[in-house]
C-alpha cells in the first residue's frame, strides 16, 4: 500500500552506449530492466508488481534522443520526452494526431520525466501515444544482441502490455513516414479528468480531395487488449463522399468491432455506446484540417 | 448599507506565509527532522474484518527494528475526535486493534533507521488473521444476522451495547408532521445520495513524536487542534498534560480530515516511547485513502406546500454509513437536522438519523459536515416544488427562507441562536442578474447534442457552534495580545489556519484593534505549553471565534498600553486613540484634535520597560454565544453532452454573506476553492469498495480516485465571486466564516443545472458520464415509447 517507498535495493546503470547497454543487458541477468523516465516503471516497483535486480537506464544514450526528419521519415528516439515532442509539434504540424495525443498526455511532471518509447514498452492499451502513431503507420526499431530489426507497429502490439520486443531488445526509434500533402489527422480522448488516462481514444488520419474520402486509418486505445486498428471502417469510407449520416453508420461499425472491458475507469458499455461518437468528432476535426483549416 | 471604513481590515494585503510556502521553505510535520529520528511504518489489514491471532516480530527486531503490536499498547478505548463533551463521545478504538474493521487499518507498526528499512522490517511480521465476515452495506449491515463489527462500545463512560450495527440513532420531531402533510396541497418527495468522497488533502497525515528525559513526550503533528491532540495523548499514555507539548505546525490542507487526533499520531507516540527515540511516521496517499473519507449520504426527502410555495412540513430520513469507527455520528446527525431545518422555515418537522458500522474506512467529518449532502437534497427538491407549482425557483426560496430574526440551530437542537445579518436576498438577486437567469429556458426548449442550463443553489454554513448556552459540543478560543519593546504585536493562539488564512485574518484583527500597522503583527508560534485551550479549527468558526478571542485580547492589552501612554502624555486613558503610521511603521497614539499630545506604540512600550512599568499583555479565554450563519449562494450553467454524458460548468456565480469580509482575496479563493469540491462532489467523487475484498476499488491509489482542478473548473473570467453587504454585529469587526459554507450549496445548483439543461434530474451523486448517458437513452427511449 505504498507508492512512495522504494523498498527494493537494486544495481542502477546509465551507460552511454547501446552497445554498453546490451552487454549489461547480458551480464545482468533475468531480472535486469531498461528504465528510460521511470513513470510507468517506478510506481510498478514501488507497488512492487515488478521487482528487477537491475536498472539499466537509456537516458545517456545520444543515439535514442533523435529528433528529425530524414528520408521522408520523421525519427523519433525512443528515449525523447513528451515536453521534446510537445515542442517539435508546435513547429511542424505534419502529424497533428500525434500533437493532440501529447497535448493531453499526463501533466508537466509526466511530460517532462516521460518518453514515447516507454510509451509503447509499457503497452498500455491505454497508451496515448499509440492510436496516433498507428494511422501514421509508425514503425519501430529494435535492437539486441541478436540484431537490429524494424516492425510496423500494427505488428508491435501483442497483448495487454505484451510486444513483439524481446525483454533484452531496445527501442531504438520510432519512425513516421512523412503524410501524402491532403491528410489530416486528429486525436481525442475522453477521460474521467482533464489529466488521465483514456476511458477511450481515437485517432484518424484522412486523406481528402474535395467532400471525397480518399482513404483514411483509424485507431483506437483502450477498447481491446492492444491499441487497436481499425479495419472495417477505412474500407467502408474510401472514395466516398463523406456525409453525417455515413460517418453515423461508420461510428456504429466500430462500436460493434471493439471489444472493450470494464474496469477502474469506466464500463465494457459506455465504451462501447460511445466509440462511435468519438470517431465522428475525431474524423470530423481531421477531415476539417484535411482541408487545410487548422 | 454603509461599510465601516477600516485601515486594515478588508484589505488585500501580502499573504505573510506567502513567501515560505511559495519557495518551499515552509515546514510540515514532515519536514521535521530530529537527532537521532526513526521513521515508522504501518502494517494494515489486507481484510475488512478480521481478528489478529499472533504477530510475531523475531524477524523484524532482528533487522534492528522496534515493533510495536497490540499488547504493546494501552487497552483504553478512545475517540479521537475531542470536540464534544465526555458524555456524548463515542469510543471504539485503541492505539492497535485485536480486530481489524476495514482494510488498511493499522495493526502493528515498526521505526527503523530509515523509511526504507521500516518498510522492509514490515514485511517480515508474520501476521496470523482469523478472516470474519464482513458487511459493506448499510441496510445489510442493520438486518439482525448481520455480522456485528462490535458488541459494546462507550459512551462517555458508560457501557453501550451496539445492535444491529447502529452506531447511534436521532430523531427530531417540531409541530406534527403529519397534519402538516395533510394540510399541504403539494407533497414531493425523493431519495437522494451522494458519494464517500476522500478529502484529497495534499499533505498526508503524519507526525513527529520525541519522548522526553522526564517522561513527556513532544509532538509535531498534522493537526486542527493540538491541545486535542495533548489531551488525548495525556490520557490514552497516562501522562500529565504538563508533561506533553504538541507544536503546532502547518497544515498542507486537511478539509476537515485532521479534526479528530489522527491515529497516527497514537501509533507514532506509542512507537517513540517503546524505542525512546524521536519517531516520524508519515502516511503514504494510499494509507491516507483507507484513512479517513467524507460521511456519504442517502437521504429520503419530503416536503409539503402551500398552492403559494409556503412551506408547511417536510421530514428527512437520513442512513449513513460511517464505516468502521463512529468518530462524529452524533453530531453529524444532530448538524444533518440543523442544517435541514435551518434552511427554510418549517412549522412541522421530523428528522430521523441513522449511523451504521460497515467494514469500511471510517468517515470523518469533511468541508460542510453534512450540509453539502442535506443541501444537495433540500436545494434539488425546491427547485421540484418549483416546478409543481409552475414557480420561479428563486421566488420559492424566497418565501421560505430562514432570515433575519428568527431563531435556527445549525449546529444541532442545543445550539439556537437569532439571526442578526442577513444577505440571502441580496445574493440572490445580484446573482440572477450577473448569471443572466432571465434569459434562463425550459428544458422543452432546447435541442441538439450539447444542451446548456442553469441552476441555483443556496445554503449557509454557522460560523462555529458557540450558544448561550453550554451545548453537546466545546466551543472557545485563547489568545495572547501583547506590545512588544519597539511597537510591534505578537499574537499567541492555538488556533490552527489550514491554508486558508485564517491567522492571517487574526494578524488583520489584531492590527485594526491595536492600530499598529500590519506588517508590525504577527502570529507567534504556538504549542500547548504555552497558549490557553482552543476547540479546534473546524466548524467555520476560525475568524469569528479565534478571531473574537484576539480581538479582545487585544483590547486588554490596549487598554494597558493606553494607561502607560496617559502616565507619559498626562491625559485620561479613555481619551486616547491610535492610528497606524505604516511610514513610521509605528501606531501612533494621540489625543484628537491636540497637537503635540501624541506618541509612538513604541515609545510607550519601551518607556514602560524601561521604569519597570511592565508588559502590555492580555490573555483571552473567550467563547461566542452566537453561531451566526454565513449564507453562500451559487449559479451554476453546465454543458451537457448528450451524446457521451459528460458535463461540463462552464459559468459560474458564486456570493457569500461572510459578513465584514477580512481578507477579500483569501475570501474569494475559498469561494472557488468550494465551487471546485462541490462541483466534484456533485459530478466526479466518490469511492467504491469491492465487496469481495472490501478492499477500495481504487486500491488506494490516487490514479483511480481522481478530483476536478482547475482544468475541469469553468474558465477565470467565466466565474464571478462576490460578497454580500453585511456586518455581524456579534462578530469580530462585524465578521462571519466562510470555509465551510464555500462548498454547501454547489452540488445542489449543479443537479438543478443539469435538470434545466435536460429536463432529467439526477438525485444520486456523483453524476458520472456512464450514468448520465444511460440514464438520459432510456429517458429518450421512454419519451418516443409515450
Ligand atoms: C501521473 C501519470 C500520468 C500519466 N498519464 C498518461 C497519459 O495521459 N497517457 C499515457 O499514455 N500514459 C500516461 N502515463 C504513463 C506513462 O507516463 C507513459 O506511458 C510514459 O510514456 C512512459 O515512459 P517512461 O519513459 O516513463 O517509461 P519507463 O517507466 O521508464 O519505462 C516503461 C517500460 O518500458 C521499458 N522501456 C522504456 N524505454 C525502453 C526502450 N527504449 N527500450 C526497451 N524498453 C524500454 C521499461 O523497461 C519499462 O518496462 C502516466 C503516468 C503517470 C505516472
Amino acid at each position: 500500500m505504498n507508492t512512495r517507498i522504494l523498498k527494493a535495493e537494486f544495481d542502477y546503470f546509465a551507460p552511454a552506449s547501446i552497445g554498453e547497454a546490451l552487454a549489461l543487458i547480458a551480464q545482468n541477468g533475468p531480472t535486469a530492466r531498461f528504465i528510460a523516465g521511470g513513470t510507468d516503471l517506478l510506481v510498478q516497483m514501488k507497488l512492487e508488481t515488478v521487482a528487477p535486480g537491475c536498472l539499466i537506464s537509456l537516458m545517456k544514450i545520444s543515439e535514442l534522443s533523435v529528433l528529425k526528419r530524414e528520408k521522408g521519415f520523421l525519427r523519433i528516439g525512443a528515449a525523447v520526452t513528451w515536453d521534446r515532442i510537445l515542442a517539435f509539434g508546435s513547429e511542424d504540424r505534419s502529424y497533428p494526431a500525434l500533437d493532440d495525443a501529447v497535448r493531453c498526455l499526463g501533466k508537466v511532471q509526466v511530460r517532462r520525466m516521460g518518453t514515447i518509447g516507454g510509451n509503447l514498452c509499457t503497452a498500455s492499451p491505454a497508451a496515448d501515444s499509440a492510436p496516433a502513431l498507428l494511422v501514421y503507420d509508425s514503425r519501430v526499431r529494435l535492437v539486441s544482441a541478436r540484431g537490429r530489426r524494424t516492425l510496423l507497429l500494427d505488428k508491435y502490439f501483442l497483448g495487454v502490455q505484451q510486444t513483439a520486443r524481446a525483454a533484452d531488445e531496445i527501442m531504438t526509434e520510432i519512425r513516421i513516414p512523412a503524410p501524402r500533402p491532403d491528410v489530416g489527422g486528429a486525436f481525442q480522448k475522453l477521460a474521467r479528468v482533464g489529466a488521465d488516462i483514456s476511458k477511450i481514444s481515437c485517432a484518424v488520419a484522412v486523406e481528402r480531395k474535395g467532400r471525397v474520402c480518399v482513404s483514411c486509418r483509424v485507431a483506437m486505445g483502450a477498447v481491446a487488449p492492444v491499441p487497436l486498428m481499425i479495419r472495417g471502417v477505412p474500407e467502408f469510407l474510401q472514395e466516398k463522399t463523406v456525409t453525417a449520416s455515413l460517418l453515423v453508420t461508420a461510428g456504429r461499425m466500430i462500436s460493434d468491432e471493439i471489444r472493450p472491458i470494464t474496469d477502474v475507469r469506466s464500463t465494457a458499455e459506455y465504451r462501447k455506446q460511445v466509440a462511435g461518437v468519438l470517431f465522428r468528432d475525431v474524423f470530423q476535426k481531421a477531415w476539417t484540417r484535411a482541408g487545410g483549416e487548422p | 448599507m454603509v461599510r465601516k471604513t477600516y485601515s486594515t481590515i478588508g484589505r488585500t494585503t501580502r499573504r505573510k506565509d506567502g513567501v515560505s510556502k511559495v519557495t518551499g521553505r515552509e515546514i510540515f510535520a514532515s519536514d521535521v527532522v530530529l537527532p537521532q529520528m526513526l521513521h515508522a511504518r504501518v502494517l494494515r489489514s489486507p481484510y475488512p474484518h478480521a481478528r489478529v491471532v499472533s504477530i510475531a516480530t523475531a524477524e523484524a527486531e532482528a533487522m534492528g527494528a522496534v515493533c510495536l503490536t497490540p499488547s504493546d499498547c494501552p487497552a483504553w478505548l478512545y475517540n479521537e475526535r475531542q470536540v464534544s463533551i465526555p458524555e456524548k463521545t463515542y469510543r471504539d478504538r485503541t492505539v492497535l486493534p485485536e480486530t481489524a474493521r476495514h482494510v488498511g487499518e493499522g495493526i502493528a507498526a515498526v521505526a527503523a533507521k530509515t523509511e526504507a528499512l521500516a518498510e522492509q522490517a514490515l514485511g517480515q511480521l508474520a501476521v496470523t488473521y482469523e478472516p470474519l465476515p464482513s458487511v459493506f452495506d448499510p441496510w445489510e449491515a442493520m438486518a439482525p444476522e448481520a455480522p456485528r463489527l462490535y458488541k459494546d462500545i462507550f459512551l462517555g463512560d458508560v457501557v453501550l451495547p451496539i445492535e444491529r450495527n447502529i452506531a447511534c440513532f436521532r430523531e427530531m420531531r417540531e409541530g406534527e408532521v403529519e397534519q402538516g402533510f395533510r394540510e399541504s396541497d403539494v407533497v414531493v418527495e425523493q431519495e437522494f445520495r451522494t458519494g464517500r468522497v476522500y478529502h484529497h488533502q495534499m499533505e498526508t497525515k503524519g507526525v513527529v513524536c520525541r519522548p522526553e528525559p522526564d517522561g513527556g513526550i513532544s509532538v509535531w503533528p498534522t493537526a486542527q487542534s493540538i491541545h486535542n491532540v495533548r489531551q488525548l495523548l495525556g490520557r490514552i499514555f497516562n501522562i500529565p498534560l504538563s508533561k506533553i507539548n504538541v507544536h503546532r505546525i502547518p497544515i498542507g490542507g486537511s478539509f476537515g480530515s485532521s479534526i479528530q487526533m489522527n491515529t497516527c499520531i497514537a501509533i507514532c507516540a506509542a512507537l517513540a516511547l517503546k524505542a525512546g527515540r524521536p519517531v516520524r511516521l508519515v502516511l503514504t496517499r494510499e494509507e491516507d485513502l483507507y484513512d479517513h473519507c467524507k460521511y456519504p449520504s442517502l437521504i429520503r426527502l419530503k416536503f409539503g406546500v402551500k398552492k403559494d410555495g409556503a412551506i408547511v412540513a417536510g421530514e428527512m430520513t437520513t442512513v449513513v454509513d460511517i464505516g468502521a469507527h463512529n468518530i462524529q455520528a452524533y453530531p453529524l446527525l444532530g448538524c444533518m437536522a440543523g442544517w435541514f431545518v435551518s434552511l427554510y422555515r418549517m412549522p412541522h418537522m421530523h428528522f430521523q438519523g441513522t449511523a451504521v458500522y460497515t467494514n469500511k474506512a471510517p468517515a470523518c467529518a469533511m468541508q460542510g459536515y453534512g450540509n453539502p449532502q442535506v443541501s444537495f437534497a433540500v436545494e434539488s427538491l425546491i427547485d421540484v416544488i418549483a416546478e409543481r407549482l409552475n414557480m420561479d425557483p428563486i421566488d420559492v426560496r424566497l418565501k421560505n427562507y430562514v432570515g433575519l430574526g428568527e431563531t435556527f440551530w445549525g449546529q444541532g437542537p442545543t445550539v439556537r441562536s437569532v439571526i442578526r445579518s442577513c444577505g440571502v436576498e441580496e445574493m440572490l438577486q445580484k446573482g440572477k442578474d450577473l448569471i443572466g437567469w432571465e434569459s434562463r429556458n425550459r428544458p422543452e426548449a432546447r435541442s441538439g447534442r450539447f444542451r446548456r442550463g442553469i441552476g441555483v443553489g443556496r445554503s449557509f454554513h454557522t460560523s462555529g457552534t458557540g450558544a448561550p448556552m453550554s451545548g453537546e459540543v466545546i466551543d472557545y478560543s485563547t489568545a495572547l495580545v501583547k506590545f512588544n519593546e519597539d511597537g510591534s504585536v505578537d499574537c499567541l493562539t492555538p488556533l490552527m489556519c489550514h491554508g486558508g488564512g485564517t491567522l492571517e485574518a487574526l494578524t488583520k484583527i489584531v492590527s485594526e484593534e491595536t492600530g499598529v500597522p500590519l506588517s508590525k503583527v504577527e502570529i507567534s508560534p504556538a504549542d500547548t505549553r504555552s497558549t490557553g485551550y482552543d476547540v479546534c479549527t473546524h466548524a467555520t468558526r476560525g475568524v469569528y471565534c479565534g478571531g473574537a478571542s484576539a480581538r479582545r485580547a487585544a483590547q486588554q492589552a490596549r487598554g494597558i498600553l493606553l494607561q502607560f501612554a496617559s502616565r507619559i502624555l498626562e491625559v485620561n486613558p479613555e481619551a486616547l486613540k491610535i492610528r497606524p503610521d505604516e511610514d513610521l511603521g509605528q501606531g501612533v497614539i494621540y489625543l484628537e484634535g491636540a497637537k503635540g499630545k501624541s506618541i509612538t506604540v513604541g515609545e510607550v512600550a519601551k518607556t514602560a520597560q524601561i521604569k519597570s512599568w511592565g508588559t502590555a499583555i492580555a490573555v483571552v479565554s473567550h467563547r461566542q454565544v452566537n453561531c451566526p450563519p454565513c449564507f453562500v449562494t451559487n449559479f451554476i450553467e453546465v454543458e451537457v453532452d448528450t451524446e457521451t454524458g459528460r458535463i461540463r460548468p462552464v459559468r459560474a456565480v458564486a456570493a457569500v454573506d461572510a459578513g465584514t469580509v477580512i481578507n477579500p482575496d483569501l475570501a474569494a479563493g475559498q469561494l472557488e476553492g468550494g465551487l471546485c469540491r462541490g462541483i466534484g462532489l456533485a459530478l466526479l467523487e466518490d469511492t467504491d469498495y469491492d465487496p469481495r475484498s472490501g478492499a477500495l476499488t481504487c486500491g488506494g491509489n490516487i490514479t483511480d480516485c481522481k478530483i476536478f482542478t482547475a482544468l475541469e473548473m469553468p474558465l477565470t473570467e467565466d466565474v464571478a465571486t462576490f460578497f454580500a453587504e453585511t456586518e455581524e454585529p456579534s462578530g469580530p469587526f462585524g465578521a462571519k466564516g466562510v470555509g465551510e459554507a464555500a462548498n454547501n450549496c454547489t452540488a445542489g445548483a449543479v443537479a438543478n443545472a443539469v435538470a434545466n439543461a435536460l429536463g432529467l434530474r439526477f438525485t444520486d451523486a456523483p453524476m458520472l458520464p456512464e450514468k448520465v448517458l444511460a440514464r438520459w437513452t432510456d429517458y429518450l427511449r421512454e419519451k418516443r415509447g409515450a
